[in-house]
């Protein structure tokens, strides 16, 4: 099966306070079509890191990340914000919702969005009596969950979400997970970083990061 | 989404700020154009009592001692051909205002009361082609007299009547009795120099000619000090006259002139100034203070200009609204106020459009700017790199 996401030998460091730190070492992954691969480890282990890499959001030290078989790191900058925005869904650890937008329009703002389909995964994330809140009128849960309609209702081939669930319940937590299953099973690829057991239930792989190195504990089929 | 209805959404969403961000603008367009409204009134107020300070150039004819002319109270009997005032005029000498004078004493005669006073005949101020300027001295009626206020007191005419008076054995209407002034013009006579010179048979002489000098182009342009400009002009021109300068006159004249000019340059330039530093802070802290949100709004796929996009129209909106307000604002204060700050000239002062536009030209473009390059330098980067690292 074609690999959606590949990346090959990938490393990462920058300097702090004049010491090297090296995040990322040798980190080589793929994620095929319709899986959901969960990402665990401690806190500063490097998850975060790996997820921006893999989005195209952050340039990594060495290594390639390769979306549908194209370098996002070769293409200029323009091609690849049109690049990200086409085939990534970004769900940012800090949301980073439009203050000044209101909930359909913060998931409207994507391009190729129409209000049909943002106000079908607002509804299908319990936000139907929300739609023209502003950010500021909701509860951090309700937040994350329009971060996420932002984030897969374009349909791309990657939806990268970084702690979707963290200061979620269990119940709106599950909502999440099956939401983001659902997208899978619709033929697009999930990476995910999630401290949650429940996880467990969703994914197709869970990998743990310490050190900046990658291992598996849930082999994917 | 279109940048202009997001710009939109986001000025509305936070108002205070763009209310801000418009007064301001707005306050520091207003003072500008106020005081370029006023400043426009202030110099030809100033230019106004420079000139009614009066003359301070007088040219007499070379022949006159100017030991006598000076120990008879700056007269003379002696002539020259009236022909100079069109030779001045040809040759574009550094001088404006040109008032042709011919001066002689004769006997006053009203009823039984009989003065010998100075009998001055003169025409209206002329301009020098090329600088036009109202009238410092305007024409006297054909066949009417002016007389000064000490003359007329001598002769027993008061300040409200109109009587015919008797000079040189010729009947005059006396049209008004001028206000004292401190000088010998209290003691004077003031005709029509054409009228002047038919009384006493003297035809195109005059005895001298006062103006005001205009030198300080031609003192750039040369170096030399004004008296010596002068000189050198009237040189090329004539050898029957010679230049007297009033030289603290000239001086006073010029120094109100030249410290009021530096003076409000000096502000000028200061709110010149002011308007920047505003205008770059504002824009610029708005662009700084929004990083994020070009990282956020780049993974959402726009792309490096229509970020920047979003941050200009943001700006310029802003300005232009300020400076819409403040040029209105600030241009009708400047008008009323005028008014009643310059009573001569006040009434006829206008809005100068021409300074109102650059004005506010100027600070749409430094918004543009200045909110252009963080937004661009922010775009220019991964957006992780812009958002922060969050773990």
């Amino acid at each position: 099966m074609d690999s959606v996401l590949q990346v090959e030998s990938l490393a990462h460091s920058y300097t702090a306070n004049g010491k090297q730190l090296q995040v990322l070492r040798d980190v080589n992954l793929s994620i095929a079509c319709s899986k959901m691969v969960a990402v665990q480890g401690e806190s500063g282990s490097g998850k975060t890191t790996l997820l921006l890499a893999c989005g195209a959001m952050q340039k990594p030290t060495s290594g390639k990340v390769l979306l549908n078989q194209r370098d996002v790191f070769d293409l200029t900058p323009a091609a690849r914000s049109q690049f990200r925005a086409s085939q990534i869904g970004y769900l940012f650890q800090t949301l980073q919702l439009v203050p000044y937008l209101n909930v359909l329009d913060n998931v409207r703002i994507v391009k190729g969005v129409t209000a049909g389909t943002a106000k079908q995964w607002l509804e299908r994330l319990g936000l139907d009596d929300r739609l023209h809140h502003k950010p500021d009128a909701l509860s951090h849960g309700q937040r994350q969950r329009v971060a996420l309609a932002r984030a897969i209702a374009h349909r791309p081939a990657l939806v990268i979400a970084d702690e979707p669930t963290g200061n979620l319940d269990g119940k709106n937590a599950r909502l999440v997970f099956d939401s983001l299953r659902e997208f899978a099973d619709g033929g697009g690829a999930v990476l995910i970083a999630a401290h949650e057991p429940a996880i467990a239930d969703f994914a197709d792989r869970i990998l743990h990061i310490k050190s900046g190195h990658l291992t598996e504990s849930k082999a994917g089929v | 989404m279109n940048p202009i209805a997001l710009t939109i959404r986001e000025i509305l969403h936070r108002w205070k700020s763009g209310l801000l961000v418009a007064l301001i603008v707005a306050t520091i367009t207003g003072a500008l154009t106020y005081f370029s409204v006023n400043n426009a009134g202030f110099q030809k107020e100033i230019a106004r009592n420079a000139r009614d300070i009066g003359s301070n150039v007088v040219i007499i004819p070379a022949e006159l001692d100017q030991f006598q002319y000076h120990s008879d109270g700056s007269y003379s009997d002696v002539t020259m051909s009236a022909d100079l005032v069109q030779q001045l005029i040809e040759y574009k000498a550094s001088l404006n205002h040109l008032i042709p004078m011919l001066e002689r004493k004769a006997e006053c005669v009203f009823g039984e009361k009989t003065a010998t006073a100075r009998i001055v005949g003169l025409s209206a101020s002329i301009p020098m082609p090329g600088r036009p300027k109202a009238p410092m001295q305007k024409s006297i009626q054909d066949g009417k007299v002016q007389l000064g206020s000490k003359l007329a007191d001598k002769l027993g005419i008061k300040r409200d009547e109109t009587p015919e008076i008797q000079i040189n054995g010729e009947y005059f209407f006396v049209s008004r009795v001028n206000r004292a002034n401190g000088t010998w013009q209290d003691a004077a006579v003031f005709l029509d120099l054409k009228t002047a010179q038919s009384l006493f048979g003297v035809q195109n002489q005059i005895s001298r000619i006062e103006a005001i000098e205009c030198t300080s182009e031609q003192c750039e342009l040369t170096g030399l000090k004004s008296d010596v400009v002068l000189a050198n002009e009237l040189a090329r021109i004539t050898d029957k006259a010679l230049i007297l300068r009033l030289e603290k006159m000239a001086a006073a004249r010029s120094n109100i002139r030249v410290i009021s000019r530096d003076n409000l340059r000096l502000l000028q330039n200061m709110l010149w100034a002011l308007l920047a530093i505003a205008i770059i802070a504002l824009s610029s802290l708005n662009s700084f203070q929004r990083k994020s949100e070009v990282g956020v709004l780049q993974a959402l796929g726009y792309g490096q200009w229509r970020v920047v996009i979003l941050f200009v129209s943001r700006a310029v909106l802003l300005t232009i609204l300020g400076a819409a307000i403040g040029i209105a604002c600030g241009a009708f204060v400047a008008l009323m106020q005028s008014q009643s700050l310059f009573r001569v000239t006040g009434s006829k002062l206008t809005i100068d459009w021409q300074a109102a536009i650059i004005v506010g030209v100027v600070a749409t473009l430094l918004a543009a700017l200045a909110s252009s390059l963080p937004a661009l330098t922010a775009a220019m980067r991964y957006p992780a790199e812009i958002i922060g690292k969050e773990n």
